[in-house]
C-alpha cells in the first residue's frame, strides 16, 4: 500500500508538472504519431475521474458512517485513484486537443475545466493527507471539483456531439443545417446570411426574437418585426435595417446595439447594395453577371473552394508507382504525374530522329493513367495512332508535324475524354471533318498549317458547332512586310588578291541585286547576284533583296578595298594627336580595318592640329595606278572627310614630286548623323617609284550647320592601299 | 500545536526534496521532447519534396520577354488622355507625393507632364487601350491580360532588374528561371531547363549581365544558358574537326570514371553536377541543330515573326527560336530585348523599339497557340519599372523623354491559364495606382501558382534560412487567373 502511495503520488506529480509545461508551450507542440493515439484514448479514460470523483464524494458524504480508519484507508485511496485518473485524462486530453477540427471556444472551456479539475484532485490528495482536519476547506473543494466536472463533462460532449446535444431531444427543431456554397447557391445564402448570423442572430433568433424579429428562416425574416418587414425591396434607405445600422451608435435604436460586435463598412455596402438591387433571396450567385457590382462586393464574402486541394481535378483510377514511372522515363521520352497529388501522367516526346516507337507502346503500362501525350514534331504514323487509341483517358493529345493523314481519326473515336487535339503542320484535309466531328468529347482542334484552307475551316466550323476549329494565323495577303537587307559572307572588308565578295540573305527565294559604281541598286534592272565576284580597288557594293510578295529590302553598302601592293615600311611625317596614335605609321599597312562608331579603335590614327601626311617605302619599285584612303565619317564626333588629298611620289624622300591632287566630297547637312567607313579610290598615272607620300588635310572650320562650327574638324584614317 | 504539525510536515527532507525535482525536471525534459523549437532549432515544418508541382498546374513552361530599359506604359499600354489635355503643366506635388527622383531629374526644378504622342485604340472583347505603335498586339488582345498596376522598389536599372528576376535587388538570388528549374526539373532532358536569349534595339540601352541568370545559391545545374548570336547559337557544341561522336562517347564515359572516383574522395555534390552537365552537353550535339535550324520555317512563319526571325541576334529571331525551345519542352526561355531607355527623344527611339517587338511578340503567343500549347505555356512580356508622366530635360512640341518610374508600370501576360482582359487601375495623371495594385513579389506568387506551387513552399535552405522566390511576401492575384 505504502509504494503504491509514493509511486501514484509521484506520477501524479510528474503530470501535473508536465501538464504545465506543456500548457505553457502549447502553440509549438508537436505531436507524434503515437501520442496521437495515447491522446485518443482521452473518451475512454475520462469515464474513470467521473466514477471516482463520483465515489470519493459519496464516501466523504457517508463517513460517519465508517469507522475512521477503515475510512481513512479507503477514502485515500479512493483519492489517489481519482487524482491519478483525472491527471492522466487531463493529459490525453491535452493531447487529443492538439488535433485539428474543434471549436475553439468550447475546447477552451473544457481544457480549462479538465486541467482544473484535475488539479483539484491533486489538491483533494494533498489536503486530506497533511490538512485532515480542515474540514470545511475539504468539502468545498471536493464540491468546487464535483461542479468542474459537471462543466468538463457539458463542454467535453458538445465536443464529440454537438451543440445542446444533451438538450436536443427536449427541444424544438432549430436552425438549418448549413448548406455547403457552390455556384448555384443564392447569393443571399452565401453571403448575405453569414453577415447576418454573425452580427444578429444572436439576439434575433426562435427563442430570444428581439422586437418580434427572427431573422433565422426565410420567411420569418420576410415577415419582420414588431415594425412591419425590415427592409423594403429596391430601397436600401427607407428600410429599417439599413436605418438601424446607419444610427449612431450611441442612438438607441442602433443595430447591433452598442457593446456588440458591429457590422463593418464592407458588411453594411453589401446589405446596402443587395436590397437596393432587389433584396432577392433566391438569385443564384451564376446568374450574377462577373461585372456586377453586388457580385463583387459579395464575392469578398464568399469562400468558393479555391484552395489548392480544390483545384485537383479528381480521377478515379489508381496511381502508378515511381518505379513504373522512372523505368519508363529516359531522355527522349518523358512522362509525369500532373502533379504531387495527382494520379495523371502526362508524356511527351523530344527529339525526332530519335523517336523509338517502342517508347509509345511501353506508355501502355499506364494507359489508363495517362491524360496528356504530347508526340509534337514526332515521326507518329497512322499506325501509331493504334497504340495511341488504347490510352482510354487521354484528354490532350499533340501530333503537330505528324506523319498521320485523315485515317488517323477512325481509330481516335475510341478515346472518349479527348477534349484537345492539335494536328497542325500535318497532311490532314477537309475530308476528315466528319470523322473530327464524331470525337465525341473533343472541344477544340487546332488545324493551322495543314491543307485545310480557311474557307474550308469556316465551312467546317459552320458545319459542326460544338468543337473549336482554331485556323491559327492566316497571313493577310493584302498586308506586304519590307524584306531585310542581305548579308555579307566576307569577314573582312579589305579583300585578298582573288578573294570574291558573296552575298547572303536568310529567307529562301529571295533575289539580291546589287551595284558597283556606286549608284542605287533597281529591285528589277540591276545585276542579281548568282555567284561570288570580284572587285576592283575600293569598291562600294550597294545591294537590296527582292522578292515577289515582298517590298524589297532597303538598300545596303558596303566599301571593299583590295589588299594591293604591300609597302615595306611607312612613316609618319606629321604626328598623330596624342589620344589617337593607333601603332603607329604600321597601323595604315596592317591590314586592320576599325569600325566606325568606336573612335577609340587602336585600328584608327586621328589628326586634328595637323593634317595627315605620310610616307610608304617599297623595296622593290611597284606598278601603282591607283591608291586608296580608308577613313572615318562620324559627323557627330567631329570626324569629317579630308578636304584636299595629295599623292607624291619618287624614288627618294627628298626627291618627291606631285602626282595628284584632289578636293573629296564633304559631307551635307543632310547627312548630320553620317557614321560610316568612307574610301576614297585616287588614280595616278601608272607609275614605279620606291617611295610615295599621301597628305590628307582636315577641315580647319567645320560648316555652320554643324553643332561645332568654326571649330576643326578631324580626319581618321586606317588604312592606305596601293593597286 | 496545529502548527507544530504543520511545520513537522512541511519540514520535508533533502532527499525528498531533490527526488520531486528529479522527479520534476524529468518530467519537463520528456515534455520538452514535444516542443521542438524550444531551443531555437526551428521546427522542422514539411515542406514538400521538388520536381513536381505542388497541385496541377495551368502553365508547364514560361516564356519571359523582357524589355530591357523599361518601355514607357504611357505609349503602350496605360492610356492617359488627361496628360494631353494637360500638356506642359507642373505634376502637381500633391499627386507626387514626395516620390524620389533618379539623378537625373532630381535637379530638374519643374516637372511638366507630357501625354503620349501616339494615339491608342480599344481592341478585343474587353476593350483593352494599346497604343498605335503596337499594332500586331493589338490584334492578339483577347488572349493576353494587360496588368496596368504593376509596381517596384528600386529606381534604378540595375536593382530594379534584378529584383524583377530574381525577387531581391541585391544580386546573388537564384533568378526565376532557376527555381523553375529547381522546382520542377527539366522536361527535355537534352536540353538545358533554362535558356537565355540576348538581342538589342535600336533605342538607348542598358546593360544585361550573368547575374540575371544565375543559379544563385542553387545547384549549378539551374544556371540559365546563353545563347550565341551567332549562326551557330550554342557554342563549342560541334565536336573539333577530326573527333566523331564514338571518340567523344568514350572520352566521356572515361571522364565520367575518373569524376566517380574523385566524388567518391571529396563528395562534392558539384561534381555530380558536372558529369551531368557533360551528359547533357553530349545529348544538345544532336538535339540542337533539330532546334536551331529555321531552314524549314514556312513561308507563313516567316511573315508571322517578321522577315527578321531568320536573322540570328534579332528579337524576331530570338523569339522564333524561344517558341521551337518551349515547344521542345525547355521550362523557361528568357529573353532580353535591349534599348527601352527613353530619358530622352523617346518620340525618335520608341517607335523603332515597338517595331522590333510588336510583330514577333504577338506571333509568338499566336503560334503557340495555333499549335495547342498556348494553354501550358506562360508568356510574360515587360520591363523593370515605368516611365514618368513628367518630361525629362526639354519639352518641345516634337519630341520629349521620360525619367524611371517605379510607382506603376504595365506588364502583360498569356496563356498558362490567365484571365485576358485587363487588370488594375491608375490614376487619371498615371501616376499613383489607385485599385488592385501588383507588387513583384506578388507577381512572382502568381507566376508560382500557375506554374503549381504554393509559392511559400517552394523553397531552399542556404545559410541557415530558407529561402523563397517571393522571400517574406506575395500574395496571389486572383483576378489575373482564368
Amino acid at each position: 500500500m505504502k509504494s503504491f502511495q509514493r509511486i501514484s503520488s509521484n506520477i501524479i506529480f510528474f503530470i501535473q508538472v508536465l501538464l504545465v509545461f506543456l500548457l505553457f508551450f502549447q502553440d509549438k507542440v508537436f505531436l507524434p504519431a503515437w501520442l496521437q493515439t495515447f491522446g485518443r484514448m482521452h473518451p475512454m479514460m475520462l469515464h474513470f475521474p467521473i466514477g471516482l470523483l463520483g465515489m470519493s464524494f459519496l464516501l466523504w458524504i457517508i463517513k460517519k458512517k465508517i469507522d475512521e480508519h477503515s475510512f481513512n484507508t479507503i477514502f485515500l485511496f479512493s483519492l489517489q485513484l481519482t487524482a491519478l485518473a483525472a491527471s492522466l485524462t487531463a493529459l490525453m486530453g491535452f493531447f487529443l486537443s492538439k488535433e485539428e477540427g474543434y471549436d475553439s471556444s468550447t475546447l477552451f472551456v473544457h481544457k480549462t475545466s479538465g486541467v482544473l479539475l484535475s488539479f483539484f484532485c491533486s489538491a483533494l490528495l494533498l489536503l486530506f493527507q497533511y490538512f485532515s482536519e480542515k474540514k470545511k476547506l475539504f468539502t468545498a473543494s471536493i464540491i468546487t471539483s464535483s461542479v468542474l466536472l459537471l462543466i468538463a463533462g457539458d463542454f467535453g460532449a458538445t465536443l464529440t456531439h454537438g451543440k445542446g446535444y444533451v438538450w436536443q431531444p427536449l427541444r424544438k427543431e432549430d436552425d438549418t443545417k448549413e448548406e455547403k456554397i457552390t455556384d448555384s447557391s443564392s447569393l443571399f445564402s452565401a453571403a448575405i446570411r453569414p453577415v447576418l448570423k454573425t452580427k444578429c442572430f444572436s439576439c434575433h433568433n426562435e427563442r430570444k426574437a428581439k422586437g418580434e424579429l427572427i431573422m433565422t428562416s426565410e420567411e420569418k425574416i420576410i415577415a419582420g418585426g414588431k415594425n412591419g418587414p425590415i427592409w423594403i425591396a429596391g430601397d436600401a434607405l427607407k428600410s429599417h435595417i439599413i436605418q438601424n445600422i446607419n444610427l449612431g451608435e450611441d442612438e438607441k435604436k442602433h443595430m447591433p446595439p452598442k457593446g456588440k460586435p458591429q457590422l463593418s463598412p464592407e458588411e453594411i455596402q453589401l446589405l446596402y447594395s443587395w436590397i437596393q438591387s432587389g433584396a432577392d433571396l433566391k438569385k443564384k450567385l451564376k446568374d450574377y453577371s462577373e461585372a456586377d457590382s453586388l457580385k463583387i462586393l459579395a464575392t469578398k464574402f464568399i469562400q468558393l473552394p479555391k484552395e489548392e486541394g480544390e483545384q485537383e481535378k479528381k480521377y478515379s483510377f489508381a496511381e502508378v508507382s515511381t518505379a513504373t514511372i522512372e523505368k519508363i522515363n529516359d531522355p527522349f521520352c518523358d512522362l509525369s504525374p500532373l502533379s504531387q497529388k495527382s494520379p495523371a501522367l502526362q508524356a511527351n516526346f523530344f527529339v525526332r530522329e530519335k523517336f523509338n516507337r517502342k517508347k509509345l507502346e511501353e506508355l501502355l503500362k499506364v494507359k489508363e493513367q495517362l491524360v496528356i501525350l504530347d508526340l509534337g514534331n514526332m515521326p507518329v504514323t497512322d499506325a501509331d495512332i493504334k497504340t495511341i487509341s488504347k490510352f482510354a483517358n487521354l484528354e490532350k493529345l499533340i501530333l503537330n508535324n505528324s506523319e498521320i493523314t485523315n485515317n488517323a481519326f477512325e481509330e481516335l473515336k475510341q478515346l472518349k475524354k479527348l477534349r484537345l487535339l492539335s494536328v497542325a503542320g500535318t497532311k490532314i484535309d477537309k475530308n476528315a471533318g466528319p470523322v473530327i466531328a464524331r470525337l465525341d468529347s473533343l472541344k477544340e482542334i487546332f488545324i493551322w498549317n495543314t491543307k485545310i484552307t480557311a474557307s474550308d475551316a469556316t465551312n467546317l466550323q459552320q458545319q459542326y458547332k460544338k468543337i473549336n476549329f482554331n485556323t491559327g494565323y492566316i497571313p493577310d495577303e493584302k498586308e506586304i512586310l519590307a524584306l531585310t537587307p542581305p548579308e555579307l559572307k566576307n569577314e573582312s572588308f579589305v579583300l585578298a588578291p582573288n578573294e570574291k565578295v558573296e552575298l547572303k540573305h536568310h529567307i529562301p527565294g529571295v533575289l539580291l541585286r546589287f551595284t558597283t559604281d556606286g549608284t542605287m541598286p533597281d529591285s528589277t534592272a540591276s545585276t542579281t547576284f548568282t555567284s561570288p565576284f570580284t572587285i576592283n580597288g575600293f569598291t562600294i557594293v550597294k545591294a537590296r533583296a527582292t522578292k515577289a510578295g515582298w517590298y524589297s529590302s532597303p538598300v545596303v553598302e558596303y566599301s571593299f578595298f583590295q589588299k594591293g601592293i604591300q609597302p615595306q615600311k611607312a612613316e609618319l611625317i606629321n604626328p598623330t594627336n596624342e589620344r589617337h596614335r593607333g601603332d603607329g605609321a604600321t597601323t595604315l599597312i596592317d591590314g586592320k580595318k576599325g569600325t566606325p562608331e568606336n573612335t577609340n579603335d587602336e585600328a584608327w590614327l586621328g589628326f586634328r592640329e595637323q593634317p595627315f601626311s605620310a610616307m610608304f617605302y617599297f623595296d622593290q619599285p611597284p606598278s601603282v595606278n591607283s591608291i586608296s584612303i580608308s577613313y572615318d565619317i562620324n559627323v557627330p564626333a567631329f570626324l569629317m572627310p579630308p578636304v584636299e588629298v595629295e599623292v607624291w611620289g619618287g624614288n627618294e624622300k627628298t626627291k618627291m614630286k606631285m602626282l595628284k591632287k584632289i578636293n573629296p566630297l564633304s559631307v551635307t547637312k543632310e547627312e548630320m548623323n553620317a557614321v560610316r567607313v568612307e574610301g576614297l579610290k585616287i588614280d595616278i598615272p601608272a607609275s614605279n617609284y620606291k617611295c610615295y607620300k599621301v597628305v590628307a588635310k582636315n577641315i580647319l572650320k567645320l560648316p555652320p550647320w554643324h553643332p561645332g562650327k568654326g571649330e576643326k574638324g578631324w580626319v581618321f584614317i586606317d588604312e592606305v592601299f596601293f593597286n | 500545536m496545529a502548527n507544530e504539525f504543520f511545520n513537522h510536515r512541511m519540514n520535508i527532507t533533502r532527499k525528498h526534496f531533490l527526488g520531486k525535482i528529479g522527479l520534476g525536471i524529468g518530467s519537463v525534459a520528456l515534455g520538452s521532447l514535444l516542443v521542438k523549437d524550444l531551443f531555437g532549432n526551428g521546427t522542422e515544418e514539411s515542406f514538400p519534396p521538388v520536381g513536381l508541382p505542388h497541385f496541377a498546374p495551368k502553365a508547364k513552361r514560361i516564356i519571359y520577354l523582357f524589355q530591357n530599359g523599361a518601355p514607357s506604359q504611357l505609349e503602350s499600354f496605360d492610356y492617359k488622355p488627361q496628360l494631353n489635355v494637360m500638356l506642359g503643366q507642373d505634376l502637381p506635388a500633391s499627386i507626387r507625393m514626395g516620390q524620389r527622383l533618379t539623378g537625373m531629374t532630381a535637379g530638374q526644378d519643374k516637372f511638366p507632364m507630357v501625354g503620349s504622342k501616339f494615339a491608342f485604340n480599344q481592341h478585343g472583347q474587353s476593350g483593352t487601350w494599346i497604343s498605335e505603335l503596337f499594332p500586331n498586339i493589338g490584334k492578339i488582345a483577347d488572349d493576353i491580360c494587360v496588368i496596368k498596376t504593376m509596381h517596384t522598389e528600386a529606381i534604378n536599372h540595375d536593382p530594379a532588374l534584378t529584383f524583377m528576376q530574381t525577387g531581391a535587388q541585391q544580386g546573388n538570388r537564384p533568378s526565376m528561371g532557376a527555381w523553375m528549374s529547381y522546382g520542377l526539373g527539366s522536361e527535355n532532358k537534352n536540353l538545358p531547363a533554362f535558356c537565355v536569349l540576348l538581342s538589342r534595339g535600336k533605342g538607348n540601352g542598358q546593360g544585361v549581365y550573368s547575374k540575371l541568370w544565375t543559379n544563385g545559391f542553387l545547384d549549378s545545374i539551374h544556371q540559365g544558358v546563353q545563347f550565341s548570336n551567332s549562326d551557330e547559337r550554342v557554342l563549342y557544341l560541334n565536336n573539333p574537326e577530326g573527333e566523331n561522336k564514338m571518340d567523344r562517347r568514350k572520352m566521356l564515359d572515361e571522364l565520367s570514371l575518373l569524376n566517380a572516383m574523385s566524388y567518391e574522395e571529396f563528395g562534392d555534390p558539384e561534381i555530380k553536377t558536372k558529369v551531368e552537365q557533360y551528359e547533357m552537353a553530349y545529348r544538345m550535339q544532336t538535339a540542337v541543330p533539330e532546334l536551331t535550324d529555321l531552314s524549314k520555317e514556312s513561308d507563313q512563319t516567316i511573315k508571322m515573326y517578321g522577315p527578321e526571325c531568320l536573322v540570328p541576334g534579332t528579337y524576331a529571331a530570338n523569339c522564333l527560336l524561344a517558341r521551337k525551345l518551349s515547344e521542345s519542352g525547355v521550362r523557361f526561355v528568357q529573353l532580353y530585348h535591349q534599348g527601352w531607355d527613353q530619358h530622352g527623344n523617346l518620340v525618335g527611339e520608341m517607335p523603332g523599339q515597338a517595331k522590333d517587338t510588336d510583330r514577333p511578340s504577338a506571333a509568338l503567343v499566336m503560334d503557340l497557340k495555333q499549335r495547342g500549347l498556348l494553354d501550358e505555356t506562360l508568356i510574360i512580356w515587360g520591363g523593370e519599372f515605368g516611365r514618368t508622366n513628367y518630361c525629362q530635360g526639354q519639352l518641345t512640341k516634337e519630341n520629349y523623354g521620360r525619367d524611371h518610374h517605379p510607382r506603376c508600370f504595365c506588364i502583360w501576360v498569356a496563356g498558362g491559364g490567365i484571365k485576358p482582359g485587363y487588370y488594375g487601375e491608375t490614376d487619371e495623371f498615371g501616376y499613383n495606382i489607385v485599385k488592385d495594385p501588383v507588387h513583384v513579389n506578388d507577381f512572382h506568387a502568381t507566376i508560382l501558382h500557375q506554374m503549381g506551387f504554393n509559392h511559400e513552399k517552394l523553397v531552399y535552405k542556404h545559410l541557415g534560412r530558407r529561402y523563397r522566390l517571393t522571400d517574406v511576401a506575395g500574395k496571389v492575384i486572383n483576378g489575373i487567373i482564368a
